[in-house]
This record gives C-alpha cells, structure tokens and sequence, in this order.
C-alpha cells in the first residue's frame, strides 16, 4: 500500500537535488571557468531499491555518481591582467594542487601569493611542468604554449593536463573539479593558453530558468499525488469504520 | 531544499558586491589616477560555499584573500599645465605619510605646498620624500627624473629643493586599498623597493599631468546588465525554492 507514497518521495528527492545543482549554477554564475553541475538521471528502479534496505540486489553501486559535469566550453573574454589565463582546447585543464591532492580547473584567474607561488582558486598552487610555478613578479607575459616571460626570458611553464576519464569528473568546489580516474599531462603543442583572458562560467540563465520550471511542476504533481492517495486512504478507512 | 535557499542567498550577496565595485568605478571615471575595481567571485565563494563532493578545500591565502581586486593597469595620462600635478607612467607609486606612522603608497595627482614647506596630497597626506620648500620660493616645479627645483626669493636660478622617488613591488597585486587614492601593504605584504624615476624598468615621472582613470565605460555598463541578471536568476532560485517548501508543508489536509 505505501508503494505509492514512496514512488512519489523518491520523484521530489530528486527534484530536490536538481534544485540543489540549479542554484549552485546560479550562485556560480559569475565565476570564471565554473562548469554546470547537472544531476544525471538515474534508473527509477534503482533509486527506488536504494529507498528500501530490505530490497533484494541493491547495492550502492547501482546508484550511479549523481552529480556530473556539463563540460561545455564557456565563452572567453579579455580581462588585460597579465595573470590570468584561459585553455584554447575543451577538453584541457589547469592543475591546481595543496602538495597532496589534485584538481583540475579551467579558470585560469591566477595571483601570486607572499611567497611569489602563482596560485588560483582557494589558495591553491598553479601546476607547472617543474612542480610548483615561482614568478619574479607580475609584470609577465604568457605565450600560447604556456610558458610565462618576463622581458623575453623564459620564468615558468604551466602545465595543462587531460583527465583519464572525462566521463568520470565529478563537481569539487566552486570551479574545482576532481578527476577520480586520474589526470595526464597534455603535451605542449596539443593545447593553447591565451595571456590575459578569462573563460567565463558555463551558466546558462535560459536553461537553469526551464530547470526550475519544471521541477516546480513536476514537484507540484507529485504532492498532488500524495494528497489524492492520502485522501483515498482516509476516505478507505472511513467506509470500513462504518461496517 | 535548504541547500538551494542558502546558495541562492551567496549568490545574491556576490552580485552585489559586483554592483557595489561597478557603482564605485562609475562614480570614480574622472578621479586622477583611479585604478578600476572588481569583485573576486571564487573569493566569496570560497568563504561561503557549502562545499559539494570533494572536502573543504581552503589555505592560509584564501581566508586572508580580500575579495576586492584592483586592476592597476595605466590610465592615460593628460597634460594640466599645472607645475605641481603628478602623473606616474608605467609601473611605480610615491610614497606618502599617513597617520599612526604608516606608510601609504599613491599614483600620483594634484599636489600642493604645506605649511611645513613640503608636498602634500589634496586630501593632506604629506609625501614622505625630503623636500624643503622655503616661504616665497617661486617657479616651484617637478622635473622627469623626480627633483623639485625652485627659486629662493631673491635669487633668480632654480635649485634643487627636494627629490621624489618611486617605489615599485615585485607583486603589486597584493597592495591593498584604503580610499582616496592610497594604496598600503598588508601585513607580510611585498617589500617595496625605492628607484629613481627613470631606472630599473620605471619611466621618468610625467610633471604638470594627471594620469586618468582606467575605468572603461562600455565594459562596466556590460558588467553591470549581466550582475542584473545573474542576481535575477538568483532570485528565482530562491522564490521557486520557497514554492517547494510551501508545496510540501501543505500537503497534509485536514
């Protein structure tokens, strides 16, 4: 009897996260280099069998990774600071690293920390082809094979890498994004780096406004589904009170 | 569902520190030497942000990151015939005396004669360059390579009353801005390195000009109708969330 409920529960934890990526897009919408968190659509019985312990066969791994990425390239716009940089080729990344972990980004909104380190996004330092990137200063300018020049001589060379698996990319924070199946670095000629642009965020306002929409709705008909099977159940117990 | 109400309210905040930076930038177009401001979005995010998937991911750098940024790149410089305006062409700041012992660094701009006989800013602040200007000197003027001539009443060939001197920064991105034109160091910020105007990558300073903002129009006018609707879809998320949470509380009928 409770089937019914637990069909409509699993349809709005879903629109629910759907919400949840929604606007996490939206708040990010101004961040460079962000790509869309999209939640993929997972098999109905699978999910319901994750609702349900007790269901014969269920593991986690029939739940497939929720939260994906929209890899789609944003559109490049110059900023003239010399600092920041933006990938030539879709499927190329910076390297950001704390000494332990790794992260792949596309926002190349770079600065220099106290210690002359370039670094990115959360403070953390920018991948080179010699470990970490020193700079003399910021003056620089930064070639199309990636290295970084000062008054023509070469300081540095940022290193851009390819992810294993692209399908396996999973949303870290804010434009980070974590490689699970591990990362390769990309030879110098296979990608391009521009001086002194930006990729913007991959938001899409018409999509994201449609998203909402139609989990609005489809919210909406899932509660009116309860509501009626609710009231059925009442009515059900009312009539057999009266035997 | 919370989830969406509390991201939707960071993303509403950072677009108006967006709009703050842009209405700063717009209200300073004609302020000498003015360096445009912008909002660093991973910034606020980084402080704010629930994190999703991966664990927290902050440094040292990121908590003590300001989230403003300031483009210094070179505004253009005009000529004001004026002897005592200052412009700085290419990298480089002039040091000036703030209260508390403290030392500001600035681009330049107007300056006049104090009741100390040296420079002193408009809003008063005192270069800290040594420079001693008597009472009734007259033709008092700045030259390229920063000295300030004049002549002593009574005689008629200028002599050399004082030296101006640049400092330059090997990160001048990390300065921080503390209004009416001056920028100062923070804490463990970079070392300031004093040159004369002309020397080590610095050009000769540009008397009798002021250097212009370097805010350009169009990009902020374009900056701003995307703030706009970025902080409209926002405020979407938000309403539609609160839609749903509406929905679920009513569903049970009496």
């Amino acid at each position: 009897m409770t089937d019914i409920y637990q069909i409509a529960i699993v349809g709005m934890q879903d629109a629910n996260r759907r919400m949840d990526a929604i606007s996490q897009n939206a708040a990010s919408a101004s961040l460079p280099g962000y790509r869309r968190h999209v939640v993929s659509g997972r098999p109905f019985t699978a999910a319901l069998a994750g609702l349900d312990p007790a269901a014969a066969g269920a593991t986690a791994a029939d739940i497939p990774q929720q939260l994906q990425l929209d890899l789609r390239p944003g559109s490049v716009t110059s900023t003239g600071r010399s600092l920041d940089m933006a990938v030539d080729s879709d499927d190329l990344f910076f390297a950001l690293t704390d000494g332990a972990q790794t992260w792949l980004t596309r926002s190349g909104a770079f600065r220099l920390n106290q210690d002359g380190v370039l670094i990115g996004e959360g403070g953390l330092r920018v991948v080179g082809t010699d470990g970490d990137i020193h700079l003399p200063g910021s003056d620089v300018t930064v070639e199309a094979d990636g290295r970084i020049s000062q008054q023509g001589m070469t300081v540095a060379t940022v290193q851009l890498f390819r992810p294993n698996d692209r399908m396996s990319l999973m949303a870290a924070q804010g434009s980070l994004i974590e490689a699970a199946a591990g990362i390769q670095p990309a030879e110098a000629e296979e990608g391009r780096v521009r001086g002194g642009t930006l990729e913007a965020s991959n938001t899409d306002v018409g999509t994201e406004m449609i998203g909402l929409m139609s989990i609005a709705r489809q919210f909406e008909s899932l509660s009116r589904v309860i509501q009626g099977y609710d009231g059925l159940f009442g009515r059900a117990i009312e009539k057999l009170a009266e035997i | 569902m919370q989830d969406a109400f509390y991201i939707a309210a960071i993303g509403l905040q950072a677009q108006q520190q967006r709009l703050t930076a842009a209405a700063n930038n717009f209200a300073n177009i004609d302020t000498p030497a003015y360096k445009r401001q912008s909002v660093d979005f991973s910034a606020i995010l980084g402080r704010a942000s629930v994190p999703t998937g991966a664990g927290p991911v902050t440094s040292a750098e990121a908590s003590a990151a300001s989230v403003l940024r300031f483009d210094l790149s070179q505004g253009a410089v005009h000529g004001t015939a004026r002897p005592l305006d200052l412009a700085i062409s290419g990298p480089g700041f002039i040091e000036v005396e703030l209260p508390g012992d403290k030392t500001g660094y600035v681009r330049g701009g107007s300056l006049q004669i104090n009741s100390e006989g040296g420079l002193s800013l408009p809003g008063g602040q005192p270069l800290k360059a040594d420079i001693r200007i008597p009472g009734g000197a007259v033709n008092v003027q700045i030259l390229p390579d920063g000295s300030v001539t004049g002549a002593l009443s009574g005689e008629t060939n200028a002599r050399v009353l004082g030296q101006i001197e640049l400092v330059t920064f090997v990160n001048p991105e990390a300065l921080q801005y503390r209004g009416d034109g001056v920028f100062t160091v923070p804490e463990g910020g970079p070392e300031p390195v004093r040159v004369r105007p002309g020397e080590e990558g610095t050009q000769p300073l540009s008397p009798q000009s002021l250097e212009g903002s370097n805010v350009d129009m169009t990009s902020e006018m374009v900056s701003m109708s995307l703030i706009q609707r970025a902080y409209e879809l926002n405020s979407h998320v938000a309403q539609i969330a609160d839609e749903l949470m509406g929905m679920a509380n009513n569903m049970r009928r009496d």
